[in-house]
């Protein structure tokens, strides 16, 4: 109870409100903004929170970090560009949704899902966090191997492609994920002598290439088509039954968001994927998915904003970050003077739960503008593409420009886009290279270190039960789709 | 007709730009002198990045200039160096100068040169430690050393061809030891929970990347590289004291290209030991458990970076990365 | 004319390798191959710190997979041939010329001006004729990222006959 009234504290102080507030609407700017995100905005604003109390700062990053990870949703949905990487699964869905000119609909069931996922997560943190953290120990090199192998899984169902063009354009991820300097032996791979990617590709430019330049090129072919998009559907937001038909999908996703967040990998974006994946698993409808389906929309946005809590709960309990932005918010209290970790909990119990009330109230804010803002954002679909996809195409290429300063950057960013044309126009998703991506550093990674680990022994994967669960998992994955089709032909 | 002559007023507009960014700049005196360019090759929130902020957040008013971070990555600093040289020498810029930045010139990724480049002062002077898990026995300094004898430890490092492995296979060579397994990681977390899992033996890291876990007893400090004792850690030994002559330390400094005027160069130097000395670095120092000792002038560093190169140099040379 | 073209793009009357299916195949299976060469060149681990897998073997394996997944769709594309794909217009092209030009541009003469040429370009290209939204999309809306970019988030884009103005050298 006692704990409660200091959550609530942020909302009795005028000055905490503000920083709320002003947080909140930069992080949603962000986080809409292609290239940009919490990680580099809040790494951006980090001296600048220098000049404000130990608490103020937190918070101003924390509501950042909400909002701007639910903003990447609301760019994914309007045109096909994640504004973060942890939104790639939302375009799937919501974008074909936005196509058919329910862009409203989509939108509102991406706030919703996004709040309660990050409320959900927020309270996992109030009253788990010591508990949970120690999970963050029982994950070794190779239990996170296992784990990547079950998220590499997903190429079996995921995207519009077919499983074997799936697997290519993975494995295409996973080799982009290879370039560079190999941190396991220093040797430069695929660098060509050119320094600037001895730092490896980016997960940025990529991104950003694969969707948003490669659906400005899509945009160019479809020129003479015209598309008659009503204004008042555009803006119409979910209906009861939206709600009826995803309120499990949220659930889940915030379960498997939370959990991942907890685990110090990769955060919103393998969670939204996973949470994506896990949604077509068990929906009604799997064959609507990457058409327009609300519970796509719902299982990816929930899952990634419950990465938020899910990842402040190692960063806040051991010091140990969750994600990449957490990892920005950890230097904050380092620089500041706090050291997360369990003294933390017992000394200065006041502060953190300032914190997740903050959290909290972050969810709030951005849910009331994203709700209401909703209307106004769907109109963006009603702007013609000539005006429209050049100014996309000018923040994209600074968003991306900013990442590292860098002007390979952009030249990367502008060759994955038509790499990104050509292989949706024959039929290759892009979904699966951002998997592969993702994944590929940690299987190599995770692989080679534990197998030095192991004294080179594979057979000690098996003796680690943890990282066996999930190869069991993995195999049962594979096989799901194989065994539901034998009942469906059976109930046919 | 009609279409290429809006077009060709279009594009007139563009010329427009020129004067629309330029006109306030013309006019206001503010930024007469441009903003110092503060280069760095380090990822956003990195100890370099943060080290590089926090010396900015007080220059900037010291010496009454605008700074702007400017990052250059890639080829571990040799990119940030050769777009230094690519600047004129008006002392309008730094560049923080790290160990990695050591590693990339023995290793020849960059033409630059020491002599191309002139002290300014070390912001941070972070001795490499040997961590262990405060279970293992091997906490004990001599039992480290003994253990190595007939069997090779797992030393967890951030990376490879760096300050970690050379720490580890520097300290293991001269001690007359087993060659270390090294297991390298992309960052400092996994080191940490992987040594409290009992995966790996020894973490190579500095203070304030351990510091959660050696105040709450989970992690234990065996073997500081350092010439003196740590005042945070005053019970482990250093090397020196154990018979095993190794100093190592992740050194971040800030250099500008040779060939500033002297009294430009005397300007930046005394500006960033006035904005080290104030009160938001000396937190910041403390807080990754460090101390002041940390800050020291262009004289100093300038030595120091000779001699972390001539070590780099021997070391990468010893272990076969270069001839 | 339609029906000409239309037979022309009917696949069965095509050879093999005007095929989309062998296009890609044949794209993919080449670059695949050259960096499977390239693997070859990777350096030598210093044997102290050799231990496991090479650097170069993952790669080496994913190429391979890659080559063989490859050849499985192009047999499978020979019994159920892919639909086939509209001819690609005009307007995709000149965008992607336009990203050539802000290329070479945004390299040899400043970043802003390629944003802002290849903004009026691709605008008029896609059928803006109203000159205030070329102005809108070419001239205003770069500047506004511009100063959202440089005072609000405080960094520095590359120098270039328009940035250096600003910058002031």
């Amino acid at each position: 109870m006692e704990n409660l009234l200091l959550m609530m504290a942020p909302l009795f102080s005028s000055k905490l409100l503000l920083v709320l507030f002003f947080g909140t609407l930069f992080g949603l700017i962000l986080g809409v903004l292609p290239g940009l995100g919490p990680t580099t905005g809040g790494a951006l604003i980090l001296p600048f929170t220098m000049t404000l109390d130990p608490l103020s700062a937190i918070v101003l990053l924390t509501s950042i970090y909400c909002a701007g990870t639910y903003g990447g949703a609301i760019t994914a949905i309007l045109i096909n560009t994640p504004g973060t990487p942890a939104a790639a699964a939302t375009c799937l869905d919501g974008y074909p949704l936005a196509q058919k000119g329910e862009a409203g609909r989509a939108l509102g069931m991406a706030t919703v899902s996004s709040t309660v996922g990050g409320i959900f997560s927020v309270i996992i943190l109030v009253f788990f966090a010591p508990l949970l953290a120690k999970l963050a120990y029982e994950f070794g090199q190779p239990e996170y191997f296992a784990l990547a192998i079950f998220g590499l899984t997903m190429l079996a169902s995921i995207g519009d492609g077919s499983p074997i063009k799936n697997l290519i354009a993975g494995a295409f991820g996973i080799l982009i994920s290879t370039i560079g300097k190999d941190f396991m032996t220093s040797i430069d791979r695929f660098t060509y002598g050119i320094n600037e990617l001895s730092e490896g590709i980016g997960f940025i430019p990529v991104v950003v290439g694969l969707f948003a330049i490669s659906e400005m090129l899509t945009q160019s072919t479809l020129l003479n088509q015209v598309f008659k998009r009503v204004a008042l559907k555009a803006v119409k937001l979910p209906s009861l039954n939206d709600y009826k038909l995803t309120w499990k999908t949220i659930l889940r996703s915030s379960g498997i968001g939370s959990f991942i967040g907890v685990l110090p990998a990769e955060g919103g974006t393998v969670a939204s994927l996973i949470g994506y994946s896990e949604a077509k698993r068990f929906s009604k409808k799997p064959e609507d998915f990457g058409k327009g389906s609300i519970e796509g929309i719902a299982g990816a946005e929930a899952a990634n904003n419950a990465a938020t809590g899910g990842a402040m709960v190692p960063t806040l309990a051991l010091g140990i970050p969750g994600s990449a932005t957490t990892a920005v918010i950890l230097t904050g209290l380092i620089i500041h003077g706090v050291r997360p970790g369990p003294d933390l909990f017992r000394e200065q119990p006041e502060f953190l739960y300032g914190i997740f009330g903050a959290m909290l109230i972050a969810n709030v804010l951005f849910f009331i503008f994203g709700f209401f803002g909703a209307k106004i954002f769907a109109r963006i679909t009603l702007v013609p593409n000539k005006i429209l996809w050049p100014m996309i195409f000018a923040v994209s290429v600074c968003g991306t420009y900013s990442l590292s300063q860098s002007i390979i950057d952009v030249w990367i960013m502008l060759l994955f886009g038509v790499i990104g044309f050509f292989m949706r126009r024959y039929g290759f998703s892009v979904v699966p290279v951002i998997i592969g991506l993702i994944l590929g550093e940690l299987v190599e990674g995770t692989l080679r270190q534990s197998l030095v680990i192991f004294d080179g022994n594979w057979l000690m994967f098996l003796t680690r039960p943890i990282a066996l669960t999930f190869f069991i998992l993995s195999l049962i994955a594979l096989a799901f789709p194989l065994l539901r089709s034998k009942k469906r032909k059976k109930i046919l | 007709m009609k279409k290429s002559f809006k077009l060709f007023l279009a594009t007139a507009f563009l010329v427009t730009e020129f004067f629309v960014i330029a006109l306030p700049m013309l006019t206001t005196s503010a930024r007469a002198d441009g903003a110092i360019q503060a280069i760095t090759h380090a990822g956003f929130g990195g100890g370099t990045d943060v080290t590089t902020r926090m010396m900015l957040l007080r220059a900037r008013r010291v010496l009454k200039q605008d700074m702007q971070l400017v990052n250059k990555k890639g080829g571990g600093g040799a990119v940030s160096m050769d777009y230094m040289m690519s600047l004129p020498a008006d002392g309008q810029h730094t560049l923080t100068w790290t160990t990695g930045h050591a590693v990339s010139m023995a290793l020849g990724k960059t033409k630059v040169k020491l002599s191309d480049m002139q002290p300014l002062a070390r912001g941070t002077d972070d001795p490499q430690l040997f961590v262990v898990n405060c279970k293992a026995d091997i906490k004990d300094a001599k039992k480290f050393i003994s253990a190595q004898k007939s069997k090779s430890l797992k030393y967890g490092t951030t990376h490879v061809g760096g300050i970690d492995d050379v720490s580890a296979i520097a300290f293991t060579k001269k001690g007359g030891l087993k060659d270390p397994t090294i297991v390298a990681y992309k960052g400092v977390a996994p080191i940490k929970t992987n040594l409290i899992k009992g995966d790996i033996d020894v973490g190579v890291l500095n203070l304030g990347e351990a510091l959660t876990e050696i105040n709450e007893g989970t992690l234990c400090v065996s073997i500081v590289l350092a010439n003196n004792r740590m005042a945070k850690i005053g019970d482990s030994p250093t090397a020196t004291e154990l018979g095993i002559p190794v100093v190592l330390s992740t050194v971040r400094g800030f250099v500008t290209k040779k060939g500033a005027p002297a009294e430009r160069v005397k300007e930046l130097e005394a500006g960033m030991m006035k904005a080290m000395s104030h009160n938001y670095y000396k937190n910041f120092l403390t807080e990754i458990g460090l101390d002041e000792t940390s800050v020291v002038g262009a004289d100093e560093w300038g030595a120091q970076m000779e001699v972390m190169l001539a070590e780099m140099t021997a070391q990468l040379k010893a272990l076969g990365y270069t001839n | 004319m339609n029906n000409v073209q239309n037979k022309k793009r009917a696949n069965k009357s095509l050879p093999f390798f005007f095929k989309d299916e062998f296009k890609v195949s044949f794209i993919i299976i080449f670059i695949s191959t050259i960096l499977l060469i390239t693997t070859f060149t990777f350096d030598i681990v210093p044997p102290i710190l050799n231990r496991g897998i090479q650097p170069a073997t993952f790669p080496k394996g994913l190429l391979i997979l890659i080559i063989g997944l490859t050849l499985i769709i192009y047999y499978l594309s020979i019994k159920k041939p892919w639909k086939v794909e509209k001819k690609l217009p005009k307007t995709f092209f000149l965008t992607l010329l336009s990203f050539l030009i802000f290329v070479i541009v945004s390299k040899t003469l400043d970043f802003f001006l390629a944003i802002s040429l290849l903004s009026i370009f691709v605008s008029y290209y896609w059928g803006e004729r109203r000159i205030l939204y070329l102005i809108l999309v070419s001239v205003i809306f770069p500047i506004i990222v511009f100063i959202f970019f440089e005072t609000i988030l405080g960094l520095r884009f590359p120098p270039g006959i328009i940035t250096n103005i600003y910058y002031q050298v």
